[in-house]
């Protein structure tokens, strides 16, 4: 079995780091992995669109999802969200962070999030909403929006990785200080996600 | 966490690409590695500079990528096994000592590291430097995963010592950006002082070695093509079929996957191609005669393709061989496009698994470019010349360079007419301030001034090209990551150097006027700017103006690390007119306009404090951080 994942966002939301835990995470599970990351421009407020293959007794052997292939998106940012839907089919599972960031260029007119979560609903997408940012501040780590969302992506419970493993990645990766707030903040992404699919 | 040093032999680990090289490097008894950042080839080097005193190994950023070939050439010349690396475009700059260097060849193992960007997703074009490999006459070898990066990088290092030959490893944007599982091996440790052996019928290439040089290397090339019929990592797996599929790098990756999407596994051959150039003859030679259909798969441009197509013609096979006329020229591959080129050759209409979702049409998605940070310098130097531009009422054409500050085509400041390659703004400068009538303006960053702005400016003085150099000094390579350079007095392991003054050297070119300005101090900014300009056109010589301020990603992770507090700007909504003057103009993308008064977003300001000298109503104070 493979799983396709595919993460957006914006530069300077943690999208590549989410990426490097979930491929430690697999690693430690002995899958077979490739993340692919674009460095360099992309970095500046750009868009940030990263890939996650996870194979469990089966080898990946190229980095890059294709159209219409990803099994989850986790989506840093709503207009990302859009930009990147072709990587998604009907059966595809969205968690959408329900933040817009204007682009760093003046742009005439920005989407509201209510009107991008209409587009997706006439795409006839299965998604999950959360204000991740909101949580994170709650907790008192304001910049791990992003663990909140891998949090919600382990709750979701369709990975070939268990939430130790995941744990266990994130103490590995992340600066020591920050460690302990972290696993509070996937956590609470994790009970996020399994309430909202209990109901 | 210090994976690339870790001394356990069997553990699997999951590292990106570039770590994975710099593993193979490490576990190869690598001695000496050498570099200029360009994305994506920027990790091997940091990794291997941050365990370097450990190691016992020396790693050096070298000022530009010519003088990185060529100190690991010194390196190789004394036995010692040693790497450079750079990204595609540097081996342009590098190509002078590359064409040699297969002349002289190398004693110790010599790897040249080329990680080329199809797609462009950071470079200013998508050159395929396999084919360097075949106007130089030097062998390339290319991984297609990060596992398999590690183990070609140790199997090159012997064939470069065996064949006494540079080996040119050619990773792409997704084999050294991509992060996946390493097998760990053992570390090696060479002696780090090696002896330089006089021989100047090798070293020395005047013409009459260098006849009798390339004669030696016509007699290599064959040897080295016969001898990668046997290379590891070339395979054929056979399948008993008409049908063979060619795949060099990381296209075997996603022939791989488009064949199981299409589940064609036992139906069609697949020779891995690891070595495109030269062609392993008696292996592909081989897999021709048993096939009647060939299908050659790879990235750009059609090295291997024309190869094959060669070798068929002087074996006198008449199998049909497919290649660019299926496969894209332009661009990265994917899955995708190669279960198209699948159906193509096939001619089937064989099922792709899952349909994707069409983008609906509303609402319409604004584009997100990557921009200048909240807080960056460049913004304000920008902002500062472009008023001293308007008050005198000029029309200048702007030379741009590579760096951050290319950010400056965008709006709302579109102060970039030009960018060529690295060091070009004022060497075109030089060009266009001879033929036409406006005033010339290069903008140029720091690293960029090292690497190759200096001749163009002494060009400049020499041959009396008059034109406004704005040197951006942010104190960093910015762009690729913050790496030092020779004006920063730190090395690429943390040692601390002699810094090198931009001034000092613009005067030693010889420039009389040379400026210097804070750009967070806009009003003197924007006169030293006037006065720069004014001189410009009075004098009509080459003026220098180095404007310096740390880049701001430095500045605030400083802070964070001291856990010092950034200063805190709030808008007074009584004086703010929602003008615009601050978003639309200034352009910083930490303030918004909500319901025609700006608002300034604390999670993305970072204290530069311009925006407070921009504002024309003075709506912007400092508080209490
Ligand atoms: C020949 C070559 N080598 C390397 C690069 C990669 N590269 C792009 S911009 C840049 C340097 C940017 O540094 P600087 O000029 O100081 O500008 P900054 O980004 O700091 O504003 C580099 C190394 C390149 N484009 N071409």
């Amino acid at each position: 079995m493979i799983c396709n994942i595919v993460i957006v966002g914006v530069g300077g939301q943690g999208v590549i780091t989410l990426a490097r835990i979930l491929g430690e995470a697999a690693v430690k599970s002995a899958c077979s992995v490739l993340a692919s990351e674009v460095h360099g421009m992309a970095q500046r407020g750009g868009s940030v669109v990263v890939h996650v293959r996870i194979g469990f007794k089966e080898q990946v052997h190229a980095p890059l999802v294709g159209k219409g292939q990803a099994n989850i998106m986790v989506c840093l940012e709503a207009l990302e969200a859009l930009r990147n839907i072709f990587y998604a089919n009907e059966k595809t599972i969205l968690i959408i962070n329900e933040r817009i960031i204007r682009p760093g260029i003046p742009v005439n007119k920005i989407p509201s999030l209510v009107e991008v979560l209409e587009a997706l609903k006439s795409c006839k997408l299965t998604y999950h909403t959360l204000k991740a940012e909101d949580i994170a501040k709650e907790i008192g780590i304001p910049f791990a929006a992003n663990t909140i969302m891998l949090g919600a992506l382990m709750g979701l419970e369709t990975l070939p990785l268990s939430k130790e493993a995941v744990e266990e990645a994130i103490a590995t990766i992340l600066p020591k200080k920050y460690v302990e707030k972290n696993l509070e903040a996937f956590e609470r992404g994790w009970k996020i996600i399994k309430q909202m699919s209990s109901q | 966490m210090n994976k690339i040093s870790v001394n356990k032999s069997g553990l699997e680990v999951l590292l990106l690409g570039n770590e994975a090289i710099a593993r193979g490097a490490l576990e190869a008894g690598v001695r000496v590695a050498t570099g200029y950042p360009g994305t994506p080839s920027t990790e091997i080097i940091e990794a291997l500079a941050e365990v370097s005193e450990e190691m016992g190994i020396y790693v050096e950023w070298s000022t530009n990528e010519k003088i990185a070939l060529e100190v690991a050439m010194g390196a190789s010349m004394c036995g010692l096994r040693s790497l450079a690396a750079m990204k595609h475009v540097g081996l342009n700059v590098a190509m002078d000592p590359f064409m040699s260097s297969a002349y002289t060849g190398a004693i110790g193992g010599l790897i040249i590291v080329s990680a080329d960007d199809p797609s462009c997703h950071s470079s200013q074009n998508e050159q395929d430097n396999r084919l360097a490999g075949l106007h130089a006459l030097i062998p390339v070898m290319e991984p297609y995963s990060p596992g398999e990066a590690k183990e070609i990088v140790k199997e090159a290092f012997d064939f470069s010592e065996k064949h006494e030959t540079p080996v040119i490893l050619r990773t792409t944007t997704r084999v050294s950006h991509s992060r996946g599982n390493v097998r760990l091996g053992n570390i090696e440790v060479r002696a780090s002082k090696g002896h330089f052996e006089k021989n100047v019928k090798r070293w020395v290439l005047i013409p009459s070695n260098a006849r009798v040089r390339r004669g030696l290397l016509l007699e290599k090339w064959d040897d080295i093509k016969r001898d990668l019929s046997h290379f590891k990592y070339n395979r054929f797996e056979d399948h008993e079929s008409d049908e063979t599929i060619i795949a060099s790098g990381i296209a075997y990756g996603y022939v791989k996957e488009a064949v199981r999407a299409l589940g064609l596994e036992e139906k069609v051959n697949i020779l891995k191609i690891s070595t495109p150039v030269p062609l392993p003859e008696k292996l592909v030679g081989e897999c021709l005669e048993s096939s009647k259909r060939v299908l050659v798969v790879e990235e750009l441009e059609p090295v291997v393709e024309f190869q094959v197509k060669k070798l068929a013609f002087e074996l006198g096979l008449n199998c049909s061989i497919y290649g660019k006329n299926i496969v894209p020229r332009q661009g990265e591959l994917n899955s995708d496009i190669v279960v198209d080129v699948l159906r193509a050759f096939f001619k089937s209409n064989l099922k792709a698994t899952a349909t994707p979702v069409d983008l609906p049409k509303k609402p319409i998605i604004p584009p997100r470019p990557p921009v200048l940070c909240p807080g960056c310098p460049h913004r304000a130097t920008f902002y500062a010349l472009k008023r001293a531009v308007g008050i005198l009422k000029l029309k200048p054409v702007y030379t741009g360079d590579i760096g951050c500050y290319t950010l400056g085509v965008l709006p709302p400041y579109e102060m970039t007419d030009t960018t060529i390659c690295m060091g070009a703004s004022i060497g075109l400068a030089n060009g266009l301030s001879k033929f036409q009538e406006n005033p010339v303006i290069a903008f140029i960053g720091d690293s960029t001034f090292f690497h190759s702005g200096i001749p163009s400016l002494i060009n400049a003085v020499y041959n009396d090209s008059p034109m406004l150099v704005v040197i951006m000094d942010n104190r960093t390579t910015a762009m690729t990551g913050h790496q030092p350079h020779p004006g920063t007095g730190v090395r690429a392991d943390g040692s601390t150097t002699a810094s090198i003054r931009i001034e000092d050297l613009a005067k030693a070119c010889g420039v009389d006027y040379v400026y210097t300005i804070d750009p967070f101090n806009l009003e003197d900014s924007t006169n030293t700017f006037r006065k720069a300009l004014k001189t410009l056109i009075d004098y009509k010589k080459p003026i220098v103006v180095v404007s310096r301020r740390e880049c701001v990603l430095i500045t605030v992770s400083r802070a964070r690390r001291e856990g010092r507090r950034l200063p805190k700007f709030r808008v007074d909504v009584d004086k703010c007119t929602g003008c615009s003057v601050c978003t639309r103009i200034f352009g910083c993308p930490a303030i918004s306009i909500v319901e025609e008064k700006a608002v300034i977003d604390d999670t993305l300001c970072t204290g530069c404090g311009v925006c407070l000298q921009v504002c024309p109503y003075k709506a912007i104070y400092e508080v209490e951080a």
